[in-house]
């Protein structure tokens, strides 16, 4: 209960601080929504009455009235509409950009939490669905509603007491059934999404251009529709197992509105007959109950949907919340003079085993480590944890001494990293090299340059979009030019420790021998983790990180390990035997 | 003429979808067809139901009433009931049908020529029929069960007010006429509104995405690029929603005038029957009756303004959709030869290829030539854009050569039919994908008769133990269930190799296949891949020199042409590039 007036509360207070204007529109709206609900209901009684009477022309100016009243307020209401779903429409946009912000700043094992990430889902739901405007709807619904009845229940009392509650007992039976219907709705929705987003992952992921040659190459049309096919059928079982429990509460729903409506009539009728009530008041009478068993019907559909739309905002503000936490961090911007890990072991969620077993190390500031295992060995594990990516479950890294320490530091100004799988934007070069939308200094480009011509490059438009996503005239790198731009970028960031992960894996053997070659200068005052499966790159650094099952095999210079490690002999062997002439 | 073509146009759509929609499920259209009428039915119920009864109390015939009252009651329960639930049923289905489109659009995206699916105008109007395939989910609905409807109910009513007076029909029409060439016209101009938002749309999808993309996500933290992309994010949303509103207020605006003529419209009911019942030529029961009819005319002709914009807005996606499924397929239309079994001399040979891709003006391959025996083990090796990943999607004929031939056992592979020609070979691409489905599909696809396969391919990539330890059917990756499985980039590699070894096919092609693989493991796959499992020919492309050690015979490629062609030592003998490229390397492990 409280949770979902602290979502209402939200609600109000996101509106009044950015669009004050919604609550002038909610007004309006329900004052005009009231107002043409009685112009509907006594539009016709009365001018019926003139008929009855002979006051042809009164009715004539009584119907362009009613008219042009319920089309100004049509209209006035519509335009209301365009401006509150405009309104509405930047609160969300606001509330988009800061939930990707959330979602990119979080750490990045929360992210992988699967709780987390129904959450982000959630939240995103919560804006495609317009909580928001779902909530202002309510608003509007309830207080009209009670306008409404207010007004009617005097007419329907009029007529008999015992109609209000009529009116009451049909409410109440459908609203049972709203409650069950909707309940099925949410199960229908959940799965819906579920088996949706599979369906749609084999739509538009198999056809995809990164799949186009192996579609042809494989001869995968069949499995291409097959599989689309498959998802499909699965999406209308699940659906349709829904629909089927929905038709008994409409059953009930149709029948019990059937048994109010011949009271209804049946009532009128008798009165017409035995009192003499004239057609006007049928007109008006049967329609003034009709409206108050409606409005009842809205108050209590207002109020379920009021439930379910704030289980829906808890949801939002649970992951706006985080973004409080996120503030709080302090930018760690000191020199770097060493980095150990001790006794460090690391687990991914939902594994048993280990992936990095009691791991001890320390590496001094300037020093060049070459990272190297098997696949699996645990390499990629270790940089995530010295990226502050994850969190040791056991042991602890050290940063100058002190434990690292990632909810009160942000750790980010110390490091840069090129990975096997990194990404590339579809911005401009420059934008990527600096990951900021500020424009250069005349510094800033120099700098950009002289690292471009160190890779070997020739000179970019930093200006130009990579991809033409967001430019027409994007341009599309090769896979060595895109590593390239990777290096740069890493290089720019001129932090005091950088990770390189296989970063010359889609370079040419010259490009690769270039960057060997200007290695020292390139990393020039930085500590380096180099990781590779070219053991070539051993030789361009002062120490050896060799891992094993997750576990630290050994650690040393090029020559102590080639002496007195067999795995590591076995391997630079297997490499080198191949370049021995 | 030009409306001619527009009917025309919306006919064939009408009758080209129906007919893909019943083939989806037949009972469609009847449930269409019984849902429009049952509701005509209920609102015709509706309608009269008050003035009957007015009219029946009026002559006091009371018990008349109620009778009358109970019957149409009852009626109205059923009828209800009944469409509540083929509504639903029908929603269901229209869906499964709808999604069913997509069968056809991306059956014709993995069959269309490579060239014409890497080509970027063609992308985009592949995703412009994709976005707008939901244009067609109500076209069955609109036409079998609101049209058929409401021309019902347009008689019916039509014939009430015909009896109160002709003039009036006139105009009831006329103004409807009016109504229905604004929408025409408005609709035309939705269109135009489309085509500027589908480019912001791409935008705005690329970076929504980014908040599920690992390695997006990993490197924005890095890099503190977070912000930027936040503010790039709700900008495009903010431009995008500046498209969104100037249609809605040109939307708006037109609405405010067909409105205006429907007020119009419903007075000059109201004048005319007042009139009527003043001159004593209508009861009170029949006016209320009367002016409930001239409602529902005018929301019938609404509603069918309603059917002939959907109708048209499909047909202008259904020719999109349609030149889509037609695209000629150039390289599967050549020629339907089957490739022949058995050893036979030559096997492979290009022919002076030369090979310019679409758009560009500098050949990727020029005059290029060469020959591969049955059971050779060929490796190529060159510098970046020297045209070696070319040269592999020629040989597997995702392109055609510009100039010159390629032949496969003495015939031009374009005899062969394309997809037994593919048999032939087992590629794995440099920038392989893995499917979010089980281990097993994303080896053998639906393919089960390479089931048997699977265990010796696993084995000699040394992915077997792993394997049966995660079990062929979990998933890979955990995009889709929590207990999916996530692979290092190593082991999806060699996953990879073993879905090529799972085709069991003659040649094996692997472009720049170890980048990801440790040493002991490369090594084993060099020897595996060139000591000839079988009598497969295997043809490797590698940025590491090392792989050539193992090979028959190397392919020096340079600027496109082949530079250097020969054994290790006969290449290093001749002491040109493939040396100083060896030496380079080499130099590192000495």
């Amino acid at each position: 209960m409280k949770k979902h007036f602290a979502s209402l509360s939200f609600y109000l207070k996101t509106i009044w601080e950015s669009e004050k204007r919604i609550f002038v529109i909610i007004a309006v709206s329900v004052l005009l929504g009231t107002f043409t609900s009685y112009v509907g209901i006594y539009f016709l009684k009365f001018l019926l009455d003139f008929l009855e009477s002979g006051s042809y022309s009164i009715a004539i100016v009584w119907t362009l009235f009613c008219l042009a009243v319920m089309y100004l307020s049509d209209n006035i209401s519509s335009a209301l509409s365009l401006a509150l779903s405009n309104a509405y429409y930047r609160i969300n946009t606001r509330l988009r950009s800061k939930i990707l912000n959330i979602s990119t700043s979080i750490r990045f094992e929360e992210l992988e939490d699967p709780e987390m990430l129904k959450n982000f889902e959630l939240a995103n739901e919560c804006l495609n669905k317009s909580v928001f405007s779902n909530y202002t709807q309510i608003l509007v619904n309830t207080v009209s509603a009670v306008f409404v009845i207010s007004g009617t229940i005097y007419i329907t009392f009029e007529i008999k007491w015992w109609m209000a509650l009529l009116a009451l007992t049909v409410t109440a039976v459908n609203t049972v059934c709203n409650v069950l219907l909707s309940k099925n709705e949410i199960e229908r929705f959940d799965e819906e999404t579920a088996v949706g987003k599979q369906l749609e992952y084999s739509r538009f992921w198999l056809t995809d251009i990164s799949r186009a040659k192996e579609v042809r190459a494989y001869s995968l049309q069949r499995y291409i529709v097959g599989k689309l096919r498959e998802y499909n059928d699965k999406l209308f079982t699940v659906l349709h197992s829904f629909t089927k429990k929905q038709k008994n509460p409409h059953l009930i729903i149709e029948i019990i509105n059937s048994v109010q409506l011949f009271v209804v009539y049946a009532f009128c009728a008798y009165r017409m007959v035995a009192d003499g009530m004239s057609a006007g008041d049928f007109m008006l009478y049967s329609s003034a109950v009709f409206a108050f068993g409606n409005s009842l019907g809205n108050v209590t559909n207002s109020v379920i949907s009021f439930w379910h739309t704030s289980s829906l905002m808890t949801k939002l503000t649970d992951v706006l919340n985080i973004e409080k936490k996120l503030k709080e961090k302090v930018l760690y911007n000191k020199e770097l003079r060493t980095i150990e890990f001790r006794n460090v072991s690391f687990a991914y969620a939902g594994s048993d085993k280990n992936a990095l077993e009691d791991v001890s190390f320390i590496v001094c500031a300037n020093e060049k480590i070459s990272l190297i295992g098997e696949n699996g060995a645990g390499k990629s594990t270790l940089v995530k944890l010295l990226l502050g990516l994850y969190v040791p479950k056991k042991g602890a890294i050290y940063i100058n001494g002190e434990p690292m320490d990632t909810d009160k530091y942000d750790y980010t100004p110390m490091f840069s990293a090129v990975f096997q799988d990194f990404k590339i934007f579809s911005f401009t070069v420059e934008e990527n090299i600096k990951m900021s939308e500020n424009t250069l200094t005349e510094a800033e480009k120099a700098k950009i340059r002289a690292l471009t011509s160190s890779m070997g490059m020739p000179e970019l438009d930093t200006n130009s979009f990579i991809t033409q996503i967001f430019s027409d005239d994007g341009i599309e790198f090769s896979g060595g030019e895109t590593q390239k731009i990777a290096l740069i970028r890493v290089l720019y960031k001129n932090s005091p420790l950088i990770i390189l992960d296989e970063p010359t894996s889609a370079l040419s053997p010259q490009s690769e021998y270039e960057i060997y070659h200007n290695f020292n200068s390139l990393t020039n005052g930085k500590t380096v983790f180099f990781i590779s499966h070219r053991l070539s790159s051993c030789r361009i650094c002062d120490r050896i990180i060799l891992l094993h099952n997750g576990k630290l095999e050994a650690i040393g210079t090029h020559e102590e390990l080639f002496e007195s490690n067999e795995l590591y002999n076995r391997m630079f062997s297997a490499q080198a035997e191949l370049y021995a002439e | 003429m030009a409306f001619l073509t527009e009917i025309k146009k919306i006919f064939r759509t009408a009758f080209d979808l129906s007919g893909m929609f019943i083939k989806n499920c037949k009972k469609l259209l009847l449930m269409d067809v019984f849902l429009g009428v049952s509701r005509e039915i209920i609102q015709l119920i509706i309608t009269i139901l008050p003035s009957v009864v007015i009219w029946l109390c009026m002559n006091r015939s009371y018990g008349a009433a109620i009778t009358a009252i109970a019957v149409m009651v009852i009626a109205l329960t059923l009828l209800k009931t009944l469409v509540e639930y083929i509504q639903r049923d029908l929603s269901d289905e229209s869906l499964h049908a709808t999604n069913s489109l997509y069968y056809y659009l991306n059956g014709k995206n993995a069959r269309l020529d490579l060239s014409d699916a890497e080509d970027g105008s063609m992308i985009d109007e592949y995703y412009n029929v994709f976005d707008n395939i939901y244009n067609f989910s109500d076209v069955h609905y609109s036409i079998f069960c609101v049209l058929l409807s409401k021309l019902l109910s347009f008689a019916i009513m039509s014939a009430f007010i015909i009896a109160v007076d002709l003039r009036l029909y006139a105009i009831v029409l006329l103004q409807n006429l009016i109504v229905l060439i604004i929408n025409a016209k408005k609709d035309k101009l939705d269109h135009e509104f489309d085509e500027e938002m589908s480019k912001n749309t791409k935008r705005v999808k690329y970076l929504s995405e980014l908040t599920d993309d690992f390695e997006a996500g990993r490197d924005l933290r890095i890099y503190n690029g977070n912000a930027m992309v936040s503010d790039k994010y709700s900008n495009e949303l903010l431009n995008s929603r500046k498209i969104e509103m100037r249609k809605q207020r040109c939307d708006f605006l037109i609405e405010l005038a067909i409105s205006l003529l429907g007020l119009g419209e419903l007075f000059l009911i109201y004048l005319f029957a007042i009139n009527k019942y003043a001159a004593g030529g209508l009861l009170l029961a029949s006016f209320i009756l009367y002016v409930s009819a001239s409602k529902q005319i005018a929301s019938s002709i609404s509603e069918i303004v309603w059917v002939a914009g959907v109708l048209h807005t499909a047909s202008i996606y259904y020719d999109d959709f349609d030149k889509y499924l037609k695209i000629e397929e150039k390289m599967r239309n050549t020629g339907a030869d089957k490739p022949v079994e058995g050893e036979s001399e030559p096997f492979i040979e290009f022919r002076n290829v030369s090979f310019k891709y679409p758009n560009q003006t500098d050949y990727a391959i020029k005059d290029f030539s060469c020959k591969i025996d049955y059971g050779e083990h060929i490796a190529i090796v060159g510098d970046n854009g020297a045209g070696k990943s070319t040269f592999v999607k020629l040989l597997l004929r995702l392109y055609d050569p510009t100039d010159g031939a390629i032949y496969y056992k003495g015939k031009n592979i374009k005899e062969y039919d394309y997809d037994s020609y593919q048999e032939i070979f087992a590629p794995v691409f440099q920038d392989y994908v893995l499917n979010a489905f089980s281990i097993r599909e994303n080896l053998i696809f639906d393919y089960t008769e390479r089931e048997g396969l699977i265990k010796g391919a696993l084995e000699k990539t040394g992915m077997y133990d792993k394997i049966t330890e995660i079990g062929l059917d979990r998933t890979y990756s955990r995009r889709f269930s929590e207990d999916g499985v996530e692979l290092s980039g190593g082991e999806e590699q060699r996953l990879v190799i073993s879905r090529a070894y799972c085709k069991n096919s003659n040649v094996v092609v692997l472009d720049e296949p170890t980048a990801a693989i440790d040493p002991l493991s490369e090594r084993k796959l060099f020897q595996d891949v060139f000591d000839g499992i079988g009598n497969t020919t295997s043809i490797m492309i590698s940025h590491r020199m090392s792989c050539s050690k193992f090979s028959s015979r190397i392919f020096v490629m340079e600027r496109g042409k082949l530079a250097e062609n020969g054994t290790h030592s006969e290449l290093l003998n001749l002491g040109g590039l493939y040396a100083s490229m060896y030496r380079r390397q080499a130099e590192y492990y000495s």
